[in-house]
């Protein structure tokens, strides 16, 4: 090809490159300003933590609790303070989940991957509401207590 | 590196692809460990500045898909031997099987450069590690951390197709045209 017509290809190239950067930049943008916005239309009021053996406890998050859970894999400190979840304690090689900020809106999640462990907030009253598959809870959202799935 | 000559005897071709692809290899490699020296800004899981893919991008523009595919492989393998573990050789692994999926895709139509080819990598490296930590932790939550992984790849994956520009031009070689 000749030096002149490399040079309109690379313009076309660098434009067509822009467009495709700012769309995925806008994408990531719209996705995350929708799941503010979703999440500040849905204040959370439990925390639903899942376990690697599949075990769940939900805690009230407007109560400041503090649950430790032990699985074969691992150990996480969960602790509710002030209305926010996080995670003071864990023996995962990463530390990514002690690290996270603390969370408070419905559907935002610390995940320990290493621990398989799932900590979420719904805003429902009792985790039939869908945001997990726990299908056997019929228990006062109030109390502090663990269901088996 | 400098020699001008196009001289294209198939033997010293392959020559030439073997030292490149081995100072490659071993260049992925420090910038693997060099990477986890540098502190970013943020910490988010998953956000990481991703310095050994400029040389993933180098052996893409200098050579072919599959010399860069090979690349990903040992470096994704040398970076969790060395720095990680059994779940960062998953989520690399299945990260960068994408993303070389994605820049064979784009490299072959010649539309954009190596920076959009770069981010959408970077996207899409972040896609299939999501995918995998989903499956692992049995949630779909997880891809509520997408939007966030989109953005950081944005400016990440520019910043690593810069480079990786900067340094094919330095090498003489304009990205626009090596086809080797």
């Amino acid at each position: 090809m000749t030096g002149s017509g490399s040079k309109v290809k690379g313009r076309r190239q660098g434009l067509t490159s822009i467009l495709l950067i700012a769309a995925l930049l806008l994408g990531g943008l719209l996705g995350w300003a929708g799941i503010q916005a979703y999440a500040n239309a849905h204040p959370g009021h439990l925390v639903i933590i899942t376990d690697s053996e599949g075990m769940t406890y939900e805690l009230p998050l407007d109560r400041d609790a503090q649950q430790v859970i032990t699985t074969p894999l691992g150990t996480n400190t969960v602790v509710v303070e002030g209305g926010r979840v996080h995670i003071e304690e864990a023996d995962c090689p990463g530390q990514d989940c002690v690290e996270h900020d603390s969370i408070s809106n419905a559907g935002e999640t610390i995940i320990c991957l290493p621990n398989q462990l799932v900590v979420t907030i719904s805003a429902g009253d009792s985790s039939v509401d869908g945001v997990l598959n726990t299908d056997d809870s019929n228990a006062p959202a109030s109390d502090f207590d663990t269901i088996a799935r | 590196m400098t020699n001008a000559p196009h001289t294209h005897d198939k033997a010293e071709g392959r020559t030439r692809r073997i030292a490149y692809v081995a100072m490659l290899v071993s260049l992925a490699f420090a910038l693997s460990w060099i990477e986890t020296l540098i502190p970013l800004p943020v910490s988010f899981p998953g956000v990481k500045l991703g310095l050994a893919n400029v040389c993933v991008l180098i052996a893409l523009y200098l050579f072919d898909t599959r010399t860069a595919f090979l690349l990903m492989v040992v470096k994704v393998i040398i970076a969790a031997l060395l720095f990680g573990s059994l779940f960062s050789l998953l989520y690399g692994g299945a990260g960068s099987l994408l993303a070389v999926l994605g820049m064979w895709l784009l490299k072959h139509s010649d539309r954009v450069n190596i920076v959009a080819i770069s981010v959408s990598a970077a996207v899409l490296h972040n896609i299939g590690q999501l995918c995998i930590a989903a499956l692992i932790a049995h949630t779909v939550l997880l891809f509520m951390n997408l939007p966030i992984l989109m953005i950081a790849a944005c400016i990440t994956g520019s910043i690593t197709g810069s480079v990786a520009a900067a340094v094919l031009k330095a090498l003489g070689r304009m990205p626009a045209g090596s086809a080797r």
